[in-house]
């Protein structure tokens, strides 16, 4: 019985055309030693019948998958007497890299060029007698879904089994095609389980199976590892003379329609990246985003937080005294746990409200515009365009932002992205800002907000720039970016992220914020005897002692030292500290008016400089030091910020006030 | 064929498919099994903006470091000596 083995890239039609070959005369197993099914079938010719191998879908004839593997080890080992290729005609191009391969391996192929209909329907036009010129072996046109071209395919299957295979001849260039004879007549000497010009030409291509089987050849092996020792290596340029062979073959016998289609995406990437205008409107797109985000977040939804918590103060403090509680545990209960963890938990709309419209933006595809955007400024400044994907990831957290930088290969470039992360502002640091923009700028929230993020993109920029002339100098890799088309934004999508990061804003209140509450709310009532929260205790005596440091900042009192203090164990306990040191608050509001009382406007701006720019928190520094491996690193990154934002904020607030304000 | 693939993304600031198999007269399906090509080769790398978070990190309930859908071919050592060459 004569065999012919069906062979195609994956969704050629192959399948299709065994079953209407075989019909039900097949039978599934699996191919020896791999989990890749083997399905055989037959049918019957004039009296004669016929053995179907359905070889696994494949666009290549190598060794890196078992498809692969399989379908090329029949071909060689199992010597069927006709291989018939499944093109699928709508994407020929693609195809006739399986069939090159088919060809150098000597096989008696015929061509079934499938899915004509669907060809004919996108305008492709191929003349099947071109082809076949040109590949020297029959080909016929079939639609095996339709069963049309079938009776015409067996007959010329049948008709070339009898016919000896056409030895192509294959050039790759003088010097290729020598190396192929010069192995190829050492191959001759060893026993071989594969043709010796094949295996040559496999071998110069580095393929891993035949590497193995050489492995005992000495003079192969010899031959071999001389090229290598003189960096002779020859895949690129075979792979490359088999596309530039397809793509002559297809240039000769293929005609598509010569239109350029401008889709949707196309049209609005034309202004949105544009050079001149993609910049402002990256800008003004996000200062919507914040001013959208004050609108919703705190005149339409935060009212209803603040108020609850201050009701569930009430009542959990009326619970506390009907039970009798001790006094220590109504403090720390409503001073300690509601005063310092609410006055994080009442910004949990407006945070939710940016991360939903950030959600939004990064759904659509518009945020991988805004790192292409980016892209230029961050070349500009020496930076990697990378940089910029991690830097917006820092957005929600910094941590993750770190871990983000583990894409860019460079060392200078990852240590650069790194470093310059913090400053990029987190969800955490949000309550700090929203409860200084509530005293001072109740009426530009978003353009406070915006400028605040905008303060840390551009010191990431220059210390990045300064990073990079310094401490790291060399040359940024090149890379391209795809951008994703266009998409409505899907509701589950932008929900999933948003309620990732609120929920692990609120969590992280309720576990590491609790905690570092808890300890500090213990360091606020000791020694015993002392008012609480009195500068006479343990928390006042240390943010006494640290509070000088920032008096030429303006902010130079216990509680604002002690809440910065805080902030380097998690950046949202500088709001809890305030709110419990301040006021011992249950509602937002009195924090914020105990705020207004200790700041000047002068002096919140100062404060929030520092708390942008200063020692990111200690889970940001142990990345760091996980990432880097290093303890130096891990020591700079908790210094150098500090001192960057102490700087700048002391600059702020002198400058200010020679200024007058 | 594939060092002009190569020259093509050295030379375009954002990966268009349809541009770059314009440019070369292929089809984009050809284009994608070259770049695939080159990558194996070790010409290019490509990654899609985040090799994190296949397992979630302890204390991280963000399940994915990076949701910018983005994907970005870069030319390696190999690939900037095979231009050169």
């Amino acid at each position: 019985m004569q065999t012919i083995a069906l062979v195609g890239n994956p969704n050629s039609g192959k399948t299709t055309l065994f079953n209407v070959l075989t019909g039900s005369n097949q039978h599934v197993g699996n191919w020896p030693g791999v989990t890749v099914e083997k399905k055989e079938g037959s049918f019957k010719h004039k009296g004669a019948v016929y053995n179907v191998v359905d070889l696994p879908g494949t666009y290549s004839l190598g060794a890196y998958s078992e498809d692969e593997l399989v379908a090329r080890d029949f071909i060689v080992k199992g010597n069927p007497d006709v291989v018939i290729n499944v093109v699928d005609a709508t994407n020929i191009e693609r195809n006739l890299y399986l069939t090159t391969q088919l060809l150098e391996m000597g096989a008696n192929v015929i061509v079934a060029l499938n899915m004509m209909d669907e060809a004919e329907l996108k305008k492709i036009k191929i003349s099947t007698e071109a082809l076949s010129e040109a590949l020297g072996v029959p080909v016929i046109s079939t639609i095996a879904a339709k069963k049309k071209g079938i009776g015409e395919l067996i007959e010329s299957t049948v008709d070339i089994i009898s016919q000896k295979p056409r030895q192509i001849v294959f050039t790759y260039g003088n010097e290729i095609d020598n190396e192929i004879l010069n192995l190829r007549d050492l191959l001759k000497e060893e026993s071989l389980p594969y043709p010796a010009g094949w295996m040559a030409l496999k071998l110069l291509e580095s393929d891993k199976e035949m590497l193995l089987i050489v492995d005992g050849m000495k003079k192969v092996k010899d031959h071999l590892d001389t090229l290598r020792l003189n960096n002779v290596d020859y895949e690129l340029d075979i792979v490359d003379k088999r596309y530039a062979y397809v793509n002559g073959i297809s240039k000769r016998c293929v005609e598509k329609p010569d239109e350029e289609i401008v889709t949707a995406t196309d049209k609005i990437d034309k202004v949105l990246t544009s050079r001149l205008f993609g910049l402002p409107i990256f800008g003004l797109i996000m200062f919507l985003v914040f001013q959208l985000t004050f609108v919703i977040g705190s005149d339409f939804l935060g009212g209803y937080v603040e108020t609850a918590i201050g009701y569930f103060g009430v009542l959990v403090e009326g619970l506390l005294l009907t039970l009798g509680s001790p006094d220590w545990l109504v403090s720390f209960v409503i001073e300690g746990f509601i005063g310092g963890v609410g006055a994080v938990l009442v910004f949990v709309p407006l945070i939710m409200v940016l991360y939903f419209f950030l959600a939004i933006l990064e759904d659509t595809g518009y945020m991988a515009r805004a790192a292409y955007i980016m892209d230029g400024i961050m070349r500009a400044v020496g930076l990697h365009g990378k940089t910029f994907i991690s830097m917006i990831v820092g957005f929600g957290c910094n941590v993750p932002g770190i871990m983000a930088t583990r894409t860019l290969e460079n060392k200078k470039d990852r240590m650069i992205a790194i470093l310059i992360n913090p400053f990029m502002s987190c969800g955490a640091r949000l309550p700090i800002y929203l409860v200084f923009i509530a005293a001072f700028f109740p009426n530009n929230g978003g353009l406070v907000l915006f400028i605040i993020y905008a303060l840390g993109i551009a010191m990431a920029l220059l210390m990045g720039k300064i990073f990079s002339k310094t401490l790291f100098k060399g040359e940024s890799s090149h890379f391209i970016m795809e951008l994703p088309p266009y998409r409505l934004p899907s509701a589950s999508g932008v929900l999933r992220d948003m309620w990732e990061k609120v929920w692990d804003f609120v969590r992280r209140a309720g576990t590491v914020i609790f905690a570092v509450v808890a300890l500090l709310w213990v360091l606020s009532v000791l020694p015993m005897g002392v008012e609480p929260y009195s500068q006479e205790s343990i928390l006042g005596r240390i943010g006494t002692f640290i509070a000088p440091m920032f008096a030429p900042a303006g902010f130079g009192t216990w509680q604002a030292s002690v809440s910065l203090f805080a902030g380097i164990a998690a950046k949202e306990a500088v709001v809890a500290v305030l709110g419990m040191v301040y006021a011992g608050v249950s509602e937002g509001s009195e924090l914020v008016t105990a705020i207004q009382g200790s700041f000047t406007t002068l002096s919140a701006v100062s404060f929030l400089v520092m708390t942008l720019l200063y020692t990111p928190c200690a889970a940001v520094i142990a990345t760091v030091k996980k990432e880097t491996n290093s303890y130096k690193w891990a020591a700079f990154m908790a210094i150098y910020p500090f001192v960057l934002a102490w700087v700048l904020a002391v600059i702020v607030y002198q400058v200010g006030s020679l200024m007058g304000f | 064929m594939l060092k002009e693939v190569l020259k093509e993304i050295k030379d375009a600031k954002v990966y268009s498919k349809q541009q770059i198999s314009k440019n070369l007269g292929v089809s984009e399906n050809v284009l994608d099994d070259m770049i695939k090509t080159l990558v194996r080769m070790g010409y290019l790398n490509e990654d899609l903006g985040s090799p994190t978070c296949e397992t979630k990190c302890a204390g991280c309930s963000v399940s994915s470091c990076n949701t910018i859908p983005i994907k970005m071919l870069g030319i390696t050592e190999k690939g900037e000596d095979k231009i050169n060459s």
